[in-house]
């Protein structure tokens, strides 16, 4: 049955996922027979190399392949300055190139496997943003003061970053071996506007819709995803008031100054032949202080 | 110095070759073992400088580790410490299984971490922005190494050209000079074991109660997201403040300062980054702070 098959598939690809490997160095040493002149070039990147001159150490591999022809040791070495260098893609680019040029490696299943990690190593995110003494938040979880940089695996993602002035919401998608900076910085058009509210009202990479309504019984208007204002006490809204989600948002705002932060979590709505099937949502409340 | 090894392993590399006839190879390698041979009798002679060339000259015919180690030996002995370091480095890329291999490592750790020495000195009294280094406070990498009232020295090693000399580790280093009306940057670089001068220089008035600097000019604190602060002296009223860093377009932690309320004294912040300026995030960040005292 093609669903099981698709499981299998999508558990295999999760297995692989996994940490980006340390940054020790692995140097190769320079291909017998040079002369000595493009010995000194080899030699001169290794010493930038540990030098921590990390570019000049790859201009000066360049340089010896210009010189010597394409050597499989040195593009080894840039393939490891590389992933040093947190260059991924190109590492794995230039691990290849070394395969291609050294098809008897001896350690070929080595290099295969290190090519492996790479491509599923977990997505590099860096949270940041222009207002100090903000809270980053992943998935509906507080990471920490801004800024913070996180491993993900792959999939949607959610990201908020509530400082003393305003909130930032934003969403980005996890590749294997990938990185993104996800600049959130407050929504300019709401930074000067009044208090910044007491209530964000957030949500899932998987929970599509966002927008404003207002709540027919209290008649309290909502942005989701959004900073607002509310007195304490306790809330219960439909989003957009009718029967998109299955279940309506509930949150308590106390009566301390912290900041309420309501997660929305969706199941990924069903797409064709279930027109009007309501989204399975889950609500995570958390109160947070923000500000020095 | 390798001696009786390397001739063997020379002789070897030719007698690796087939016997039927003689290959160019062996024609390199008998040349390139004569000037090894002539090489280590210099050498033992304690005549470096021809040991040196015939060394390379065996190198430049056919290179070998052995011939590159005691390059590199003699470049030591020299005190030619970049050169020595260049040179075991080859040895060990030409020959990765060396039985000493840890032994040469130790020998270019220490090499590596053999200081250089900046001489910090400024120009004529006929240039206005020349320093009168007594009143002021000079900093290497954040460090204080020149109080008020230091003066500099005449150095030997310049001819007798006064210079205050502070010995430091190779690369690049960020000076600051602080005086009670000015301030001055510069960014010296030295290698290992090296001497360099160092001249300084500062505009005659530069006021304000706080001076930031970081180690390569990226790291800035800010004021807002487009207007840092990298290399500056900046007016800043007493009292405690939560700064914002930002290294390059990226967010860092911030920083916690205290300005004096003493109108005299002024607030010295310095970031250094160990970490090479092309990751894309905040960099790992050192943090020195000091308070600076002047009398009125």
């Amino acid at each position: 049955m093609k669903t099981t098959v698709l499981t299998i598939l999508l558990s295999a690809g999760a297995a692989l996922a996994g940490p980006i490997p340390p940054p020790t160095p692995i140097r190769k040493p320079v291909p017998p027979g040079m002369t000595a002149d493009n010995i000194k070039i080899f030699v001169k990147a290794i010493v930038a190399d540990k030098a921590g001159e990390l570019h000049d150490a790859i201009s000066k591999y360049e340089d010896f392949n210009k010189e010597s022809g394409d050597s499989a040791n040195a593009f080894y070495n840039i393939a490891d300055v590389e992933r040093r260098m947190e260059r991924l893609e190109r590492a794995i680019k230039d691990y290849k190139k070394y395969l291609d040029l050294a098809p008897q490696a001896a350690d070929r299943k080595e290099v295969e496997h290190l090519i492996d990690q790479l491509a599923n190593a977990d997505f590099t995110v860096v949270l940041d943003g222009a207002e100090p003494g903000a809270l980053i938040f992943l998935d509906g979880k507080l990471l920490g003061p801004s800024p913070q940089i996180a491993h993900v695996g792959p999939g949607m993602h959610g990201v908020d970053r509530i400082s003393p002035s305003g909130h930032r919401e934003g969403s980005f998608e996890g590749k294997p071996g990938g990185y993104q900076h996800e600049v959130l910085d407050d929504w300019s058009a709401k930074k000067h506007e009044g208090p910044p509210g007491n209530v964000v009202l957030s949500k899932s990479g998987t929970f599509g819709s966002s927008g404003s309504w207002k709540d027919k019984q209290s008649g309290i208007e909502y942005e989701f995803p959004g900073r607002f204002t509310l007195p304490p006490g306790h809330y219960v809204t439909k989003p957009w008031d009718d029967d998109r989600t299955c279940q309506p948002i509930e949150f308590d705002v106390p009566k301390h100054g912290d900041i309420t932060y309501v997660y929305v979590d969706a199941e990924p709505k069903a797409k064709k032949g279930h027109h009007g099937e309501c989204q399975n949502i889950v609500t995570r409340v958390q109160n947070v202080k923000v500000g020095p | 110095m390798k001696i009786l090894v390397c001739l063997i392993a020379l002789v070897a590399v030719a007698h690796a070759d087939p016997i039927r006839k003689k290959t160019p190879t062996d024609k390199f390698a008998k040349a390139a073992a004569e000037a090894f041979t002539e090489a280590l009798s210099y050498d033992e002679k304690g005549d470096l400088r021809t040991a040196l060339g015939l060394y390379e000259k065996a190198q430049g015919i056919a290179p070998h580790p052995y011939t590159a180690y005691n390059i590199g030996d003699v470049y030591r002995r020299m005190g030619k410490i970049s050169d020595a370091i260049l040179m075991f480095e080859t040895y060990l890329a030409m020959w990765p299984d060396a039985p000493d291999r840890k032994e040469c490592e130790a020998i270019i750790d220490k090499l590596v971490h053999t200081p250089g020495t900046l001489y910090l000195m400024t120009s004529e009294k006929s240039d206005p922005e020349a320093l009168a280094f007594k009143d002021f406070y000079i900093f290497v990498d954040g460090e204080l190494v020149a109080k008020l009232g230091t003066q500099p020295k005449p150095e030997p090693a310049l001819n007798g050209k006064l210079a205050i000399a502070v010995p430091v580790q190779a690369g690049s280093h960020a000076i600051d000079a602080v005086s009670s009306i000015s301030y001055g940057h510069a960014e010296c670089k030295v290698i290992a074991g090296g001497k360099e001068e160092c001249h300084l220089r500062a505009k005659p008035r530069v006021d304000g109660h706080a001076v930031f600097r970081s180690s390569d000019n990226r790291v800035g604190v800010h004021k807002d997201k487009s207007h840092g602060f990298y290399a500056d002296r900046v007016e800043v009223a007493p009292g405690h403040y939560r700064l914002m860093v930002r290294d390059r377009s990226f967010e860092c932690a911030p920083i916690d300062l205290d300005v004096p309320s003493d109108l005299n004294d002024v607030a010295y912040v310095y970031i250094g980054t160990p970490e090479w300026d092309g990751f894309e995030r905040c960099r790992k960040l050192t943090i020195k702070q000091k308070k600076l005292h002047f009398d009125p």
